[in-house]
């Protein structure tokens, strides 16, 4: 598979599949061709007010005339009057004057007039948000003469960054932002080398091989959803739609940030397709799996043209995830776990993330101070997924992912030994910010998970499955044979060695917080000491300070050593001697 | 409730305004400057805002000021201004505009959902002739354009 292919070039496409959008010209982005992109309706930003303010046939800036009194206010306050209108008086207004056609025509405004009033039941008309509401209002709406007069509407003399930044962002395309490529590639990676590499360490990695063999691979196309789904109704962000009608709005729409196709229930929906594709060897232990059909949301089909994608965020329910490109490609940008991204804000612990910008917005603004930051370990993984291919996510890291043409991919989330603890830890600790159940499940997810997980039977699914298959009678035990007892028994000692330390941990930093001690958190880190958990327990500082710190009464040590919370290297020996004195007098006991 | 604190601020003009805490705090600019710096003796300027403006400011603010849905998002386009608002927002446009970019600039939710609000009311089922001699707006289209304006929307 060649790895640095341009992704626009205008390759042939495999016989079998077509590309829902052809693409005529590769976005041009030499400064000269930057200061001449052509807005379709004429509109210039307001820079070159000054430049044409040179020119012996300038006219001036239209807006005062245009907008009469309204000039006072600013574009962005007069989109927010223009809000609060009905749609009827925004055509009226739409008449008045040029500059009125010209923000009355942001099609932006549109899609949120469309999806608020229509959901998802709209007919896509025109390339435009404006076109399909009109219809969709008022069926005898006709549309074809705007086809025909299009190109002859320029609303000469009308300067305006509010109307031209989105435009500029949308006609930008990514092509300046797709040149980094620090992300690893490999095929045939071997499973132990996955999880000795990338798995344990957390780090991403792109399985070029890993999609290759899926019979999606060869089939999926539009004309094959469309034949074989042709009814077929999927999610895009909020609402509900046809597929059929969602390809054409794909293959037409000009949004900044389009509409972008997001489904986990396409197994249901589309009868059949789970049999074109399979999890990798590498993602099949899945712990949520024992779960059954009650585990949180965890696969999604995605598709979408170019510009969609998603804005910075993590993963739900500290889960690593895998996404697969069947058709087209995406740039991936990823910063680790303790590295926040420029332009994305965030409370303390997370539970609310804001990035008030698109991501196109978020390109032009941030990307360039992401790549020279002060220390250079700070700079941000980056590479292209491209068909057949898989990115792998690993737990905590942000990532924000555009699709750079039209682009159908499956991804899910999934829980395996080396993220088991992090999931329990965050279901445990986080649970008001537990995803992917119905709002009363969040509180108990951490509970149901545990039960699930002791009670099953479960072990990896055979090569070509792709769901765990519930199995009657598989949770009585009696079916398993040596190793696969030997197997749960390992599992379930991971468990609750997770679960201790979690425990642990939480309590600790509770009583950091209430500034007390209790007698029965002393007692369970004695009894993590007499099971050999010593040299944890050494080296989480963290945990014992807030014990040990605050005296107690652990059966007669003279807490003599002094030290505070705050002190960091003098623990561990005398640690290690409390835990030993302990043991010898508990053996007594 | 003991004595509130005081604000001093002068408008554009230099003339100096003096208003109680929690009117000032109506403002989220002024509310999160003064969390900010804490209380100086000093006026906060604002270059941006008239006399006679913040004066108007001031007496919304005033008025509102043990409104307990005051910060609630106003966000119901349809339901009607009260009587009290209603008389506030008669004044002529300059003004109205004037308040409007003060209600921006000072961060003042309601007061700028109530202005713009009471502009949509203005251009509410009009038509393009009657929407001009409102706001004073020249038809500037040429006669090609006004065509195929016409025929879009018709």
């Amino acid at each position: 598979m060649p790895t640095h292919e341009a992704p626009s070039t205008s390759k042939q496409p495999v016989a079998k599949k077509q590309r829902f959008i052809i693409r005529h010209e590769k976005p041009k982005i030499t400064t000269k061709h930057v200061m001449s992109l052509q807005h379709p309706l004429g509109i210039k930003p307001l820079g070159n007010y000054y430049m044409d303010a040179t020119r012996s046939d300038f006219a001036g800036s239209c807006r005062g005339p245009s907008l009469g009194r309204l000039s006072q206010l600013t574009d962005e306050i007069i989109m927010e009057i223009l809000n609060l209108l009905s749609p009827s008086d925004l055509v009226t207004l739409g008449a008045t004057s040029r500059v009125l056609y010209g923000l009355t025509h942001l099609d932006d405004m549109w899609k949120n007039l469309t999806i608020e009033r229509f959901k998802g039941d709209w007919v896509w008309q025109d390339d435009t948000w404006r076109a399909t509401f009109l219809k969709r209002s008022d069926p005898g709406y006709d549309t074809s003469m705007i086809l025909k007069n299009r190109d002859q509407m320029k609303l000469k003399g009308f300067y305006s960054d509010t109307l031209f930044q989105s435009f500029y962002c949308a006609a930008i395309g990514m092509e300046p932002y797709t040149a980094v490529e620090n992300i690893d590639r490999h095929s045939g990676l071997s499973l132990e080398d996955f999880i000795q590499k990338y798995e344990r360490p957390g780090k991403p990695v792109i399985i070029t091989d890993g999609a290759k063999h899926w019979p999606a691979m060869t089939k999926w196309s539009t004309e094959y959803f469309l034949k074989t789904w042709p009814d077929a109704v999927l999610r895009a962000e909020s609402v509900d739609v046809k597929v059929e009608n969602y390809f054409k709005y794909a293959q037409g729409t000009k949004d900044e940030s389009p509409l972008y196709l997001f489904d986990k229930k396409f197994g249901e929906r589309c009868q059949g397709i789970l049999e074109d594709m399979e999890v990798p060897v590498y993602f099949r232990e899945d712990f949520f799996g024992m779960m059954k059909e009650k585990r949180p949301d965890y696969r999604w089909i995605i598709i979408g043209p170019a510009r969609s994608g998603s804005t910075f965020h993590k993963d739900p329910n500290a889960t690593s995830a895998w996404n697969a490109v069947i058709t087209g490609s995406k740039k991936w940008i990823m910063f680790p776990p303790h590295i926040l991204p420029p332009g994305v804000f965030t409370n303390e612990d997370e539970s609310e993330v804001t990035s008030p910008v698109s991501l196109m917005e978020w390109f032009s603004n941030f990307y360039a101070s992401t790549q020279f930051p002060d220390d250079p370990a700070d700079r941000p993984l980056e590479g292209i997924c491209r068909e057949g291919e898989i990115m792998f996510v690993p737990r905590g890291w942000w990532h924000a992912v555009v699709n750079l043409e039209d682009c159908i991919a499956i991804t899910q989330n999934y829980v395996g030994s080396q993220n088991l603890k992090e999931t329990m830890e965050f279901l445990y600790t986080k649970r008001d910010q537990v995803s992917g159940v119905a709002d009363d499940r969040q509180e108990g997810l951490y509970e149901e998970f545990k039960e699930a997980f002791f009670r099953s039977n479960w072990t990896p699914p055979e090569e070509g499955d792709v769901d765990t298959p519930p199995q009657e009678g598989a949770d009585s035990g009696d079916s398993m044979n040596a190793e696969e007892i030997g197997r749960k028994r390992a599992l379930m000692e991971m468990w609750e060695k997770n679960e201790q330390e979690i425990e642990r941990l939480s309590k600790a930093v509770q009583q950091r917080c209430k500034g007390s001690v209790d007698g029965p958190e002393q007692v369970s880190f004695w009894e993590m000491a007499k099971r050999g958990t010593r040299a944890e327990a050494a080296s989480d500082k963290e945990g014992e300070s807030g014990v040990e710190a605050n005296g107690g009464s652990g059966g007669g040590f003279s807490f003599s050593f002094g030290f505070t919370s705050d002190d960091e290297g003098d623990e561990e020996e005398p640690v290690e001697e409390e835990s030993l004195e302990q043991e010898n007098v508990s053996s007594t006991a | 409730m003991s004595a509130h604190s005081q604000i001093l601020l002068t408008s554009s003009e230099g003339t100096e305004f003096i208003i109680d805490r929690d009117i000032a705090d109506k403002s989220m600019l002024l509310k999160c400057m003064l969390e900010d710096i804490g209380e100086i003796g000093q006026a906060v300027p604002l270059p941006n805002v008239s006399g006679p403006i913040l004066t108007k400011v001031i007496e919304y603010c005033t008025h509102h000021r043990d409104d307990p849905n005051f910060l609630s998002a106003n966000d119901d386009v349809a339901a009607d201004i009260d009587e009290w608002d209603l008389e506030y927002c008669k004044v002529d446009q300059g003004t109205l505009y004037e308040l409007i970019l003060a209600a921006n600039y000072l961060d003042i939710k309601p007061l700028m959902d109530l202005t713009c609000k009471t502009v949509a009311n203005m251009i509410k089922a009009k038509s393009p002739e009657e929407i001009r001699k409102t706001f004073n707006i020249t038809n500037d289209f040429t006669p090609d354009e006004e065509d195929q304006d016409w025929v879009d929307e018709h």
